[in-house]
């Protein structure tokens, strides 16, 4: 039986979660225009990252460009496997 | 515990939820399409734009400022394409170089097709200002022909974008001769500026 993710739940993990999953497997979003997309401030963005990468559903990689830093975004398998349990879940309370 | 049984969710409360997840999701797409269509479609307005009132007014220059504009846009596309992309992956790199090839191979076929057709042969007959006409109509519909092809794969306001420009071109050729080329710089770089200001602003 699918099971509610806490993690994930929370509105602003869970649009972020579900941008991150609608991209390509090895995908990598930037950080600034994910932010722009879900209308978050860096420091919110941020703070609900860290906690997405501290449950290993996400990893964040820097790297420079133009000697500009720029951050990246990705979904973890396991991320990826816990959002689609979590919509499931979501599914299922709906009768979908 | 972080993960539980679902009691406490109500089915409202789950509906939202499965509602938000569409909105981020068609977000998303929009805001990468925004951030990779938008500033090409306002670069390249530009170019039309530029070229095309150099061609009304300083016809000795044309050739020159249409060559070196659209190899200045080529390479910060290209430059763009690469390295400023909102996402990065092999796909989207592999999907990148596949436009950038389709746009070579179409500009290479639209030169095949003009050396086929033979327009030249009319230049000598004294219908020289006719000729550079049909031929800079016939690229921009060439031109509109691959945004309404990009638009069938990548997102359907191209298609309307291409569509668009592809009828005001028509009508410049066939009812404003005398000033086609201020005509195509109007409507035609600025319906390319207007998209990317437009997509610019709605799709973020």
């Amino acid at each position: 039986m699918p099971e509610i993710d806490r993690i994930i739940h929370v509105p602003a993990r869970l649009r972020i979660m579900a941008a991150l999953a609608s991209l390509d497997q090895s995908a990598q979003l930037d950080f600034r225009t994910l932010g722009k997309s879900l209308n978050l401030t860096d420091g919110n963005l941020g703070a609900h990252l860290q906690t997405l990468e501290e449950a290993g559903y996400i990893k964040i990689e820097k790297s420079f460009v133009d000697r500009k830093p720029r951050t990246y975004v990705a979904i973890t398998n396991k991320g990826r496997t816990r959002f689609e349990v979590h919509v499931a879940a979501l599914r299922e309370i709906c009768g979908v | 515990m972080e993960q539980e049984r679902h009691s406490q969710i109500t089915p409202e409360e789950a509906r939202t939820s499965l509602a938000e997840i569409d909105q981020a999701t068609r977000r998303i797409r929009q805001t990468i399409a925004a951030g990779i269509s938008a500033p090409m479609l306002i670069m390249w307005g530009s170019i039309w734009a530029v070229s095309f009132v150099t061609e009304q007014y300083y016809p000795r220059w044309s050739q020159t400022v249409w060559g070196v504009l659209i190899l200045i846009g080529s390479v910060v596309s290209i430059f763009a394409g690469f390295f400023h992309a909102p996402v990065k992956n092999a796909r989207f790199s592999q999907v990148w170089g596949r436009i950038g090839l389709a746009w070579l191979i179409l500009f290479a076929y639209a030169a095949l097709w003009i050396r086929l057709l033979g327009p030249w042969e009319m230049a000598h007959r004294g219908y020289g200002a006719l000729l550079e006409r049909k031929v800079s109509a016939f690229i921009c519909t060439v031109c509109m022909f691959a945004y309404v092809l990009m638009g069938l794969w990548l997102d359907r306001f191209l298609l309307y974008v291409g569509a668009a420009v592809t009828i005001l071109t028509l009508v410049g050729y066939y009812y404003v001769p005398g000033h086609y080329y201020v005509w195509m710089a109007v409507t035609g770089g600025g319906s390319l500026i207007f998209a990317g200001l437009f997509i610019r602003k709605f799709w973020r």
